[in-house]
C-alpha cells in the first residue's frame, strides 16, 4: 500500500460496457482504495448508466457519444480542474488488471515519467495475438514514433496510462484523436518524458472493440496525419518557448 | 506547361492551408485527410504530361477509352480551377462544421465535469435521446436545475 502523498484519480472511459463495467469498478475499488475513481459514461445507450448509478460511483456523463479520445480528454480536464496530481486511465472492457496499476504508479513516481504507458508488447514484442489489420497498424505506428521522436514505444494504443499533472494542460488543449501515437509524439516533441512498463492483459470477454472495419483505413490515415502534425507542432512550441 | 504549374501551385497552397487548419484544430482530421487526398490526386492528374498518358494508353490498347474520357473531361486549366473552387467551398463548410462541433464538444465535456463535481446526474441519469434533444428536454432540465 502506498502512502497518499499525491492525489490520484483513476478514470474509466465507458461506452456500452454493461457486461463488464460493474466488475471493473469493483476490482478497481478493491485494488486501489486510496485512489479516487471517475467513470466517463460516453453516451452509452445500454444499461451502463443504471449500473453505474447502482454502484454509487462518480460519473461524468457525456450527453452524446463523443468517442474514446474525447472521453479521455474529459478525464484530463476533470483531473486538472480538481487539482489531481496523477491521472490513471483504465479500460472498461475488463482487459486490464487493476492490481498492476499500483506498480505502474510507483514506477511513474520513482522514475519521473510524465506519461507511463502500460505496454503489452514491450517485453515479448509479439503482436501475433492481434488481428492482422491492427497488428500492422501497431507495428507501423511504433516505427513512426521511433522515426519522429527517436524513442521506441512498442504499444502506442494501450488504454492503461499513468499521466502526471505536468501534461494535463498540453493534452487538454491539443486536439488529439485517441491519445495514441499522435499524443506520444506530441509530448516527446515538447520535451516531456514518456516511458513504457510491461503489463499483461486478459482477453476481452464481452462487448465490442471500438475499431470497426472502416477503422482499418481511417485510423492509419488520420493518426498518421495527426502524428506528423504533432511532431512539428511540438517542436515549434518548444522552440517558441525557449526563444 | 504553364497551366500545369498554375494548377500545382494552387494545389500546394490549398494543401498547406488544410494542414494548417488541421494543426489549429479548425478542421477535423477526418475531413482534412479526405481533402488532402483529393488535392494530391488533382495535382497528380494535372502533372502527368499528356504525351505520357497517350504513350501508356496506346501501349495498353486503350486509346478508345481515353478518347471517350477526354470527351467528357478535358484536362484544361478552367476545369481544374472549377474543381479547386468546389474544394475551397468544401474546406470552408468543413471548417464551420468543425467549429460548431468543437463548441458542442467543449460544452458537453464541461457539463459532464460539472455534474460529476457536484455529485449530480441528469434527472433520468441517462444521456438524452435524439427525440429528447428535438423536443427541447435538455433546455427544460437545465432550467429546472437553475430554478
Amino acid at each position: 500500500m502506498l502512502e497518499p502523498l499525491e492525489r490520484v484519480l483513476v478514470a474509466i472511459p465507458a461506452y456500452n460496457e454493461q457486461a463488464t463495467i460493474a466488475d471493473v469498478v469493483r476490482r478497481v475499488r478493491a485494488s486501489l482504495p486510496e485512489f479516487d475513481l471517475l467513470v466517463i459514461n460516453d453516451g452509452s445507450t445500454d444499461s451502463t448508466s443504471e449500473i453505474l448509478r447502482s454502484l454509487g460511483v462518480v460519473v461524468a456523463t457525456h450527453l452524446c457519444n463523443l468517442g474514446y479520445g474525447r472521453a479521455i480528454q474529459t478525464a484530463i480536464k476533470y483531473a486538472h480542474q480538481l487539482n489531481y496530481d496523477v491521472l490513471i486511465t483504465v479500460d472498461a472492457d475488463g482487459q486490464h488488471h487493476p492490481e498492476q496499476v499500483q506498480r505502474l504508479y510507483r514506477e511513474s513516481r520513482e522514475s519521473g515519467w510524465d506519461l507511463l504507458i502500460g505496454s503489452r508488447y514491450m517485453e515479448t514484442r509479439d503482436y501475433s495475438r492481434e488481428p492482422i489489420g491492427r497488428r500492422m497498424g501497431m507495428q507501423l505506428f511504433s516505427v513512426v514514433v521511433k522515426l519522429l521522436s527517436g524513442r521506441a514505444i512498442y504499444d502506442t494504443t494501450s488504454g492503461l496510462k499513468v499521466m502526471r499533472r505536468s501534461i494535463f494542460v498540453p493534452l487538454a488543449r491539443w486536439h488529439c484523436l485517441d491519445f495514441h501515437a499522435e499524443a506520444i509524439v506530441y509530448l516527446l516533441s515538447l520535451g516531456y518524458r514518456v516511458g513504457e512498463s510491461p503489463i499483461s492483459v486478459a482477453e476481452r470477454t464481452a462487448g465490442q472493440s471500438m475499431y470497426s472495419f472502416a477503422s482499418l483505413f481511417k485510423y492509419p490515415v488520420n493518426t498518421g496525419i495527426m502524428t506528423a502534425i504533432g511532431a512539428v507542432e511540438g517542436k515549434l512550441l518548444q522552440r517558441r518557448s525557449s526563444a | 506547361m504553364i497551366s500545369i504549374l498554375i494548377v500545382d501551385a494552387i494545389g500546394f497552397l490549398l494543401f498547406g492551408w488544410v494542414v494548417n487548419l488541421i494543426r489549429k484544430g479548425r478542421v477535423y482530421v477526418g475531413y482534412g485527410s479526405a481533402l488532402l487526398i483529393t488535392i494530391v490526386g488533382i495535382i497528380c492528374v494535372a502533372s502527368v504530361p499528356a504525351q505520357f498518358v497517350d504513350a501508356v494508353t496506346h501501349r495498353l490498347s486503350m486509346d478508345a477509352l481515353t478518347h471517350q474520357i477526354g470527351k467528357v473531361i478535358s484536362g484544361s486549366l478552367p476545369v481544374f480551377l472549377a474543381i479547386y473552387c468546389i474544394l475551397f467551398a468544401l474546406i470552408y463548410v468543413f471548417r464551420e462544421i468543425t467549429m460548431i462541433s468543437r463548441r458542442l464538444r467543449i460544452l458537453t465535456q464541461q457539463l459532464a465535469i460539472e455534474l460529476a463535481r457536484h455529485g449530480g446526474a441528469l434527472d433520468s441519469g441517462e444521456p438524452l435521446s435524439k427525440t429528447q434533444y428535438d423536443t427541447g428536454k435538455a433546455v427544460s432540465l437545465s432550467r429546472s436545475r437553475g430554478a
